[in-house]
């Protein structure tokens, strides 16, 4: 069996930041995107490092049944692990869920993608001493774009990659951004909404023609904090 | 798909923990996994579920009606009827009436039954059953198949067992007719049948689960014999105590334990306080867990008079126990074989004192305990279960030639 | 990794309607469909095996030389069958596009709760659609005794095309009856309920397939026939629930019968079957009358 898996920025692939179609955007056109009906929608369906917590509990089981049920020649099933890649922990979890699958894994060749996205082949993983060598591999040839706005996109729906760059740009400038409303006397209710009144910030101004990840972020933060606290709290700084 | 639909009928099930209601069970599962389609028929008042786990897929039907569902007039006749059936009234022409009124009911049912299920075989267990499935009226024809599990003689000539009604005694025997094939346990058995039913007979023994070898490696034997049965005068207890009250003094650091409970267990007990071995002879009652005092023991001493196979012997052996009993004891005979998976005590004379000379031979010798046990555990590779389910096989499709199981 | 079992007789129109909405499905595991004709006769074989050139899918086709009937045909089919997992179509009824994706998921969740799926039978709800009528949704109620409401039918509904399951699951119990030439569907499912099966519904609540359903051209007295052979077999488990529900299913049956009766034009067969479920059970056969008259 084929198996494609997404590892990559936690930043990028949580699935508040994604769904679903816009993943389907940047994968192969056979893949898709394996989904854990067991779980309720609200708690992220694909979001596949619930199967990493693993304890005296069948969701391995479920998983690997329905690995093997929803794929077929044509369509590969594709796994997400967003932080597989940030801690070594992590990737020797992931690297052990997949042997102690009983599914058994084909081969495929590697293929990397910008976003830091990395598509492979676990075949090696199957091979027990080898297994972690393979991620390792993984993790060099990886590709990070650092100018996202080089990035090229699918002309057929322009948006999705928009939002996801609205996104990562919202979550690397949530910290300052959050300063800065401190700095106001104001604590952002929740990281959530903060970011998604980033994104659609970023959004808007890009749609209007701006660049904004071109700008002086600074700047552009501490007006983004005015509007905050004038639409929510009615104060002006 | 499960092609052959194998109908079992056995009169009582629920909650019951015999040998023969374990072989059925046993049977039963097997079969099932084997690829046929099994219902199990039977004709009790209670409705709960069999002592042994049945697996899924196998149907129970009990074809005795619910007593709660009876009309009022009808529980009250029911509640004569039962005073009538326990009472010892046997007088000619009567003893017909009661016998109608007793088992009338299941086999006019399992008639029904058979017609309304059409399986392609029916296998009747215990002498209750074949008498039912022998006098009930079907068009449908399947393949009759009795399953016999004692001494025939105590089947069908002890007054004792089953009904006591001699007309229930002579339809038991004459319904044997009817049916294609018969199933004895041992070899033996077969001399008590009439000639022109001897060549239906087949002998089909209880399988005997195997252990596992690492488990028997790891066994820790201590110097006790066990003994294993149902506290009742067939079994011979007493022959053990006796037999032990010789042994006292030259085994100090040996211990008799006796399992099973029973109507003997007082006079038992007073039997060991007579002779002062309350100290080393112990009445443990039931266990739940008699696979660890196979492990734990390191000699199995069944002093019984006949046996219709021998569970307990060939449980014993399976477990690498060493087993000592008398040469003439049926079952046991036919499963141990002298010197190389148990002893032979000669049966002639004083058979406490037999028995205690052979138990001290053994019990002085940890190597030759070994060695038997050793060769106890490969004497039972003939009643493994996949071998018994062949025969099943034979007996359900009726293939010939019944291949026969040889004495060890 | 799935294999439909598809019985078809005479109706190659059908069987088209039938395997595109397999083909539609959007579940995009494995799939192959097994079909076995029944015996048609030659123009209808010839126009059949048209259809399953033509399809996309993966199909095998079997042929019988004569018409040996739906049961023996739906042994053949679950013999035939060799993947992991079986699903049920007739020709003439339709899958819609997520019913295998939702029953899928459904057995995902069972794995996760912790059920041998070789004891389970995912059903779904369906669309009951009579000739010439507005399609009717109906639900599958799989809590409370399972067993009890197959007999009564109301509830639970023994249609094998509504199912998925293990070919274990499927292997749980003996075969079709070869006896009964209608309702083999209701013997193998109370025969695998009684043999500690269990059905489970999927959580969604729409319909997922659609059944194609007319009356006419059937036997009412065979079809009650084959109620009585069921309810025979299965006696002792229908005798666990007292003779009053004895009696009613019996009046059930008979209206069921004489519904058969009526659509086909045999009024007085279907007075017969009336005056039958009167005698088994008055108070509901006064009931039943009751609520059609006033429906008109």
């Amino acid at each position: 069996m084929e198996l494609i898996l997404v590892i990559g920025d936690s930043s990028l692939l949580l699935p508040r930041y994604i769904t679903i179609p816009e993943l389907h955007e940047f994968l192969p056109e056979q893949a898709v995107v394996f989904e854990m009906p067991w779980y309720s929608r609200t708690a992220g369906r694909y979001y596949h490092e619930r199967l990493l917590e693993f304890e005296a509990d069948r969701r391995l089981e479920a998983a690997s049944l329905a690995l093997e049920v929803e794929s077929s020649g044509d369509h590969w099933p594709v796994l997400i692990f967003p932080s597989a890649l940030d801690s070594q922990v992590m990737a020797e979890r992931v690297a052990a869920m997949l042997r102690q699958m009983k599914t058994h894994l084909g081969s495929r060749r590697l293929t990397v993608h910008p976003y830091r996205v990395t598509m492979t082949d676990m075949a090696a993983i199957t091979e027990p001493p080898a297994h972690f060598a393979v991620f390792q591999t993984l993790r060099n040839e990886e590709i990070v774009i650092s100018d996202l706005s080089s990035i090229r996109l699918t002309p057929a729906s322009p948006n999705i990659p928009g939002s996801m760059a609205a996104n990562q740009w919202a979550s690397g400038n949530l910290s300052s951004f959050c300063k800065h409303l401190e700095r106001r006397g104001l604590s952002p209710e929740s990281h959530d909404r903060a970011i998604s009144l980033l994104a659609e910030r970023h959004a808007f101004m890009s749609k209007s023609g701006m660049r904004p990840s071109m700008m002086n972020p600074d700047k552009l933060l501490e007006s983004l904090a005015d509007i905050y606290v004038n639409k929510f709290c009615g104060l002006s700084g | 798909m499960r092609q052959l639909k194998i109908c079992f009928v056995i009169e009582k099930l629920a909650l019951r923990s015999g040998g023969a209601e374990r072989v059925l069970i046993e049977t039963a599962n097997a079969l099932h996994d084997a690829g046929y389609a099994i219902e199990i028929v039977t004709h009790e008042p209670r409705g709960k579920p069999p002592f042994y786990p049945l697996r899924a897929g196998i149907i129970q039907s009990n074809i005795r009606p619910a007593n709660e569902f009876r009309s009022r007039g009808r529980r009250v006749l029911d509640r004569l009827r039962a005073r009538f059936h326990r009472s010892d009234v046997l007088w000619p022409g009567v003893r017909r009436l009661k016998w109608v009124s007793m088992h009338g009911g299941f086999w006019r049912r399992l008639g029904r039954h058979i017609d309304a299920t059409a399986p392609d075989i029916v296998v009747a267990f215990l002498p209750p059953a074949v008498t039912a499935l022998g006098l009930a009226r079907f068009r449908h024809k399947p393949r009759l198949f009795a399953s016999l599990h004692n001494v025939p003689e105590q089947d069908f000539d002890n007054p004792e067992r089953w009904d006591p009604n001699p007309v229930d005694r002579m339809y038991r025997r004459r319904v044997l007719e009817r049916y294609d094939a018969i199933g004895i346990l041992l070899p033996e058995f077969r001399d008590w049948f009439p000639t022109r039913l001897q060549d239906r007979l087949i002998v089909m023994p209880n399988a005997v689960p195997p252990v596992s070898p690492s488990r028997l490696a790891q066994a820790k034997r201590e110097k006790t014999v066990i003994s294993v049965g149902r506290l009742a005068d067939v079994k011979e207890h007493r022959l053990l105590i006796e037999a032990w009250s010789h042994l006292k003094a030259d085994f100090p650091d040996w211990s008799c334990r006796i399992y099973g409970v029973g109507p003997l267990e007082h006079e038992l007990s007073d039997l060991i306080r007579k002779h002062g071995l309350e100290d080393t002879v112990m009445l443990m009652g039931d266990t739940r867990d008699i696979e660890s005092v196979y492990f734990s023991a390191s000699l199995l001493a069944h002093p019984a008079k006949f046996e219709g196979f021998g569970l307990v012997i060939t449980e014993a052996l399976a477990h690498g126990l060493p087993v000592l009993g008398y040469e003439d004891c049926s079952g046991f005979n036919f499963i141990v074989e002298n010197g190389r998976s148990g002893i032979f005590v000669p049966s002639e004379g004083n058979r406490a004192q037999n028995l205690s000379v052979e138990m001290a031979k053994l019990m002085r010798d940890p190597e030759r305990r070994a060695a038997l046990g050793e060769g106890g555990f490969k004497a039972i590779e003939r009643f493994a279960p996949e071998r018994i389910l062949d025969l099943w096989k034979v007996a359900i499709h009726g293939t010939e030639p019944v291949p026969q199981l040889g004495k060890a | 990794m799935l294999d439909v079992l598809i019985p078809h007789y005479n109706d190659a129109a059908a069987l088209d309607m039938t395997l595109q909405s397999i083909e539609a499905q959007s579940w995009k595991g494995k799939l192959r469909a097994i079909v076995m004709d029944d015996g048609s006769d030659k123009e209808e074989l010839a126009h059949a095996e048209k259809v399953i050139l033509n399809s996309a899918l993966k199909i095998e086709f079997m042929k019988s030389p004569e018409n040996r009937g739906r049961p023996v045909t739906r042994n053949k089919l679950l013999a035939a069958a060799d993947a992991r997992f079986i699903a049920w179509l007739d020709a003439g009824d339709v899958w819609y596009k997520h019913k295998l994706q939702d029953q899928f998921n459904t057995i995902y969740q069972c794995v996760y709760a912790g059920e041998d799926l070789n004891r389970i039978w995912v059903t779904c709800n369906y669309d009951w659609q009579w000739m010439g009528r507005k399609r009717r949704k109906v639900t599958q109620t799989t809590s409370g005794d399972q067993l009890k409401n197959l007999f009564v039918g109301d509830r639970l509904r023994a249609y094998l095309w509504t199912l998925l399951g293990t070919r274990e699951s499927f292997n749980l119990v003996g075969g079709f009856d070869e006896r009964l030439p209608r309702l083999q569907d209701l013997d193998y499912f109370i025969s695998f309920v009684r043999g500690g099966g269990r059905l489970v519904n999927t959580g969604q609540s729409e319909p997922l397939c659609c059944y194609f359903k007319s009356d006419v051209g059937r036997n009412a007295q065979e079809i009650r026939d084959c109620y009585d052979t069921i309810f025979n077999k299965h006696g002792p488990a229908l005798g666990r629930y007292g003779h009053g529900f004895r009696r009613r299913s019996h009046a059930k049956a008979d209206f069921v019968a004489a519904r058969f009766a009526e659509n086909n034009k045999r009024p007085l067969m279907a007075l017969k079957f009336w005056l039958q479920a009167f005698g088994s059970d008055p108070r509901y056969a006064l009931y039943r009358t009751k609520t059609s008259l006033q429906k008109g």
